[in-house]
């Protein structure tokens, strides 16, 4: 939220792009825990990019069983280390973060409770008693070999750090719709 | 010695006969059990590895014949494609035999085809549709 705004420029999909506005269900308004960071899903980011630059090495159609068609995205955001704020932010280990354990298989998906991820990364964790295994759904190595990357470009100067040319605002909540049953009976 | 994994079907009412103690008895078979379903009243299923010298496992498969139990060696495979797979680590949560693994320093897949028991869970998990069943020797 300090560094990343409207005309940020960001590497995607194996590509340059740009953050564009505030993604589907951007909300600033969910609880933080003690070190600042959203305990669920909170800001997210409208991107956009050349597709024909792209490549399937860091874009590929994807279908979860049961849920649907999906798309993994690689994406590589710099964050300017410009203040001690902001250097306290990028220090936040995986201890520190927290995010909420949902049940999809219940309507409303209920929440489960609350685990870090640093557990999540152990391959196991514990809800209500009972060990369940874990994994990221997400690629790290991915993650990595994009920070690489990105760090090469900013090197060699072929990509720039942009200023934002506007910061989100830090004030928003979500109304969500409701969910209605019927309309897809026959 | 040799080691081979078979596939046994049983037929109904054969749960009270005990199969796996003549085969380590009598043939000196060492048997590791993969996968096994049995239902009371239906046929049953088991997935075995057997080790033995290769007159002791042609034995211990004509006797296990002879009782009505089919023994098909277990051909199929999974395969995985490992230069599309992105690490994203979906399947390594339904691998029970432990053979999709993520190595903890790097975050990338690792499939062991000794620990694969062909339960094909995988299938059906990867987003990318990267295993695939062979049928192949
Ligand atoms: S689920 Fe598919 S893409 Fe993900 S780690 Fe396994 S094989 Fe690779
Ligand atoms: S079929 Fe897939 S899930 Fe089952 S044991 Fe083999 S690798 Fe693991």
């Amino acid at each position: 939220m300090k560094t990343i705004g409207i005309g940020t420029r960001i590497f995607l999909g194996g590509t340059q792009g740009f953050v564009v506005w505030p993604g589907t269900q951007f909300n600033t308004s969910k609880p933080k825990n003690e070190h600042g960071v959203p305990m669920s899903n909170s800001a997210t980011l409208a991107v956009m990019g050349n597709l024909k630059e792209m490549s399937s090495e860091f874009l590929q159609a994807a279908y979860y069983e049961k849920y649907g068609v999906s798309l993994f995205v690689g994406i590589g955001i710099p964050i300017p280390v410009l203040n001690a704020d902001i250097a306290k932010c990028v220090s936040i280990r995986n201890e520190q973060i927290q995010t909420t354990v949902l049940d999809y298989g219940v309507e409303g998906t209920p929440a489960l409770g609350r685990v870090t991820y640093a557990e999540l990364r152990s391959g196991e964790i514990e809800v209500q008693g009972k060990k369940i295994r874990t994994a990221p759904v997400s690629s790290l190595s991915k993650a990595r070999k994009i920070a690489e990357i990105l760090k090469q470009s900013i090197l060699a100067g072929e990509f720039e750090i942009s200023k934002p040319v506007q910061m989100f605002p830090t004030n928003t909540s979500l109304k969500s719709l409701k969910e209605i049953k019927g309309g897809d009976e026959k | 010695m040799q080691k081979k994994r078979y596939v046994l079907k049983f037929p109904p009412q054969s749960g009270d006969q005990p199969f796996s103690y003549h085969l380590v008895k009598d043939f000196d078979i060492r048997i590791n059990i993969l996968r096994a379903e049995v239902w009371p009243g239906k046929t049953g299923s088991l997935v075995l590895e057997l080790e033995g010298t290769t007159t002791n496992l042609k034995n211990g498969i004509a006797y296990l014949e002879e009782n009505q139990v089919s023994c098909e060696p277990l051909n199929k495979k999974i395969t995985w494609d490992h230069v599309r797979c992105i690490s994203c680590g979906n399947c390594t949560a339904v691998c029970f035999a432990g053979a999709l693994q993520l190595d903890p320093g790097k975050w990338e897949l690792q499939f062991d085809p000794e620990k694969c028991i062909v339960c094909e869970l995988c299938v059906p998990a990867c987003p990318l549709n990267l295993f695939k069943i062979d049928f192949r020797e």
